[in-house]
């Protein structure tokens, strides 16, 4: 009985090991994903070391240099107070980033959980939680999220409250799917008949099932969360100033728009790339998990 | 067919009950005495008391819930905080603007969004369709208040096309509309073009050229017809996000619908009217969900049988 469990647990981790060569052979084909990575990754360092490298502080004011153009000095010009936009837009990597990872690691496990518990054991509890989730469901994306932070107060932790709860629902019924198709698995059924606790099933066995799935969500989700997080302090209900946080510069530069173009562009910008090299690593990925896709956009 | 549809209503119903209940729960929600919450920190006692009656603060739950169900059910959803006059008036005069802004946007990026799917599909891996992906890639990834900021700098600044403040004329509202379409036109287009191109590969495709059809008959009269149906319900999907994005749109052109109402009555702790609102959004979208499932049932005939 021993020898059997081995052999079953040595297939299976060959079996993790060959898909996942193959799906590095195949990300590795999906070049705008592989340039897309490589960006983000870029952006991480940038979101670590922002503070040192920034030219000018956040918040030092210069009421000499009023909202000046792109310069030598200052290359995507300065702000109302005079600060300097390029080192400000540089610090908000930090916040928008560690928001996405955040909100979308917190909302991806707890998602997770309780898909995997309500595709497992069925019953009431299934209904419930899907039941819960269909609610959620039924209010249009920023919507939910505007209505949570109304309760909550503006601020950036409730802005952080409101992405997680608007994205938990998205992971249960992921995983919820994955869950129910391999709960009748033969590999599974082998687990249960050799005496695995219902735990370990979940956990060892049907849950590494779903992984792939889950990292495609995950990188679309941290766009996503990135998106509405700068959506909500554009609306004034995130970010408060001085924070240096993509939306709120955007909000702020409308009183000064008519006159200084950069102030809306740089900020903006950042937001496009950043939400771009998210969505294409999350196609790119998506890809090569399952490259019968690969025609699909 | 109508088991199909009384079938799809009756879960509609069940979760716009709990909708219901959830948004009513929405004030209670809120840490502390909704009545003075909603009337500030100078109110007096006497008022206090007068809202916490006049809205049955001090009944139970259930039976507030009644009453409050009641009002909704035969269209009385209170006054609205701020300006004293029933919510349903207020939303009434917003509610043409935003509906004609919606609509606008839905029928120009449905518009271009198959246009360039059908473009891209039919030209998989060449120029063309690289064009189309970029636009569409790029469509995804732009915020709609940054597009709508950038519209406004370059048509109505620089090139002075267009009203700075939109009006309600048609003019007036082709920015707001392109900005508010360009999320949906990227996801059709998107949608269109894998669905063609799988139904390039079909046998009926196959079929239609070996009987010695022109291509462009091949295309738009079998290819499309079979993929119109993801494209349908990314229609209907993608919807929600529509509403949410007119809250963006409209704050950014300052465009008077229900999503600066909705700003609005945030700012001004407005709850009656931010309830009735969300309540208006969460309705609209489901009810516009259930549409597209039964004009996918009604395309695809394999839906109804199971």
């Amino acid at each position: 009985m021993f020898k059997k469990k081995k052999e079953i647990i040595v297939t299976e981790e060959m079996d993790m090991n060959t898909r996942f060569s193959d799906f590095l052979r195949n990300f590795k084909k999906q070049k705008t994903a592989v340039a897309a990575a490589f960006v983000l990754l870029v952006l991480v360092v940038i979101a670590v070391v922002c503070y040192k490298v920034a030219p000018f502080g956040i918040n030092e004011y210069n009421y000499a240099e009023l909202l000046q153009g792109p310069s030598m000095k200052h290359w995507f010009g300065t702000d109302e107070f005079g600060r300097d936009i390029f080192s400000r837009v540089l610090c908000g990597t930090r916040i928008s980033l560690s928001i996405g990872f955040f909100t979308v690691t917190v909302a991806s496990i707890i998602g997770s959980v309780i898909g995997l518990f309500a595709g497992y054991y069925g019953g009431i509890l299934d209904g419930i939680m899907m039941r819960v989730a269909d609610v959620l469901y039924a209010f249009p994306g920023l919507i939910l999220a505007i209505a949570i932070v109304a309760i909550l107060g503006p601020g950036l932790t409730n802005v952080v409250i409101a992405v997680i709860i608007f994205c938990i629902p998205t992971y249960a019924r992921l995983v919820r799917g994955t869950t129910m198709q391999l709960k009748n698995s033969v590999y599974v059924r082998a687990a249960k008949c050799i005496g695995a606790s219902d735990m370990r099933i979940l956990f060892k066995h049907i849950l590494p099932g779903a992984i792939p799935s889950i990292i495609v969500q995950y990188s679309l989700s941290i766009s996503g969360s990135i998106m509405t997080t700068a959506s909500l302090s554009f609306l004034g209900m995130g970010a408060m100033a001085p924070t240096p946080e993509w939306g709120l510069m955007l909000s702020n530069s409308r009183t000064y728009f008519y006159t200084c173009w950069h102030y809306a562009f740089f900020p903006g910008m950042a937001i496009v790339i950043t939400v771009l090299c998210f969505n294409l690593l999350g196609d790119g990925l998506r890809m090569a998990l399952d490259p019968k896709l690969n025609d699909r956009a | 067919m109508l088991r199909y549809i009384l079938k799809r209503t009756g879960g509609i119903l069940i979760t716009l009950f709990l909708v219901s209940i959830f948004i009513f729960l929405f004030i209670r929600m809120i840490p502390g005495d909704p009545a003075r919450l909603m009337l500030g920190e100078k109110a007096t006692p006497e008022a206090i008391q007068a809202i916490t009656q006049q809205y049955g603060l001090d009944k139970p739950l259930v039976t507030q819930y009644v009453i409050w169900m009641k009002g909704v059910l035969v269209g009385d959803f209170g006054t609205s905080l701020r300006t004293k006059m029933p919510v349903l008036y207020e939303i009434g005069l917003r509610y043409g603007n935003t509906m004609k802004l919606a609509c606008l946007a839905i029928l120009w990026s449905v518009v271009a969004g198959l246009i360039i799917g059908i473009w891209s599909g039919t030209h998989a891996s060449k120029w063309q369709d690289y064009t189309g992906i970029t636009v569409s890639v790029l469509g995804q990834a732009v915020p709609e208040f940054w597009i709508g900021l950038m519209l406004i700098l370059v048509f109505c600044v620089k090139l002075k096309w267009f009203p700075i403040v939109p009006t309600g004329t048609l003019r007036g509202l082709i920015l707001p509309a392109f900005t508010l379409g360009a999320y949906m036109m990227s996801t059709v287009a998107r949608f269109t073009r894998s669905s063609i191109i799988e139904a390039l590969k079909e046998d009926y495709t196959r079929t239609a050229r070996a009987k010695g059809l022109r291509e462009r008959t091949v295309i738009y009269k079998h290819v499309l017809k079979n993929s119109m149906i993801p494209v349908i319900t990314i229609v209907g999907m993608q919807f929600g996000v529509m509403l949410g994005g007119a809250v963006l749109v409209e704050s950014v052109f300052g465009y008077s619908g229900l999503g600066l109402l909705l700003i609005e009555s945030i700012n001004y702790r407005d709850y009656t009217m931010l309830q009735t609102l969300v309540l208006i959004f969460s309705l609209h979208f489901v009810v516009i969900n259930l549409l597209v499932d039964v004009l996918y049932a009604v395309v695809n005939p394999e839906i109804r049988l199971d």
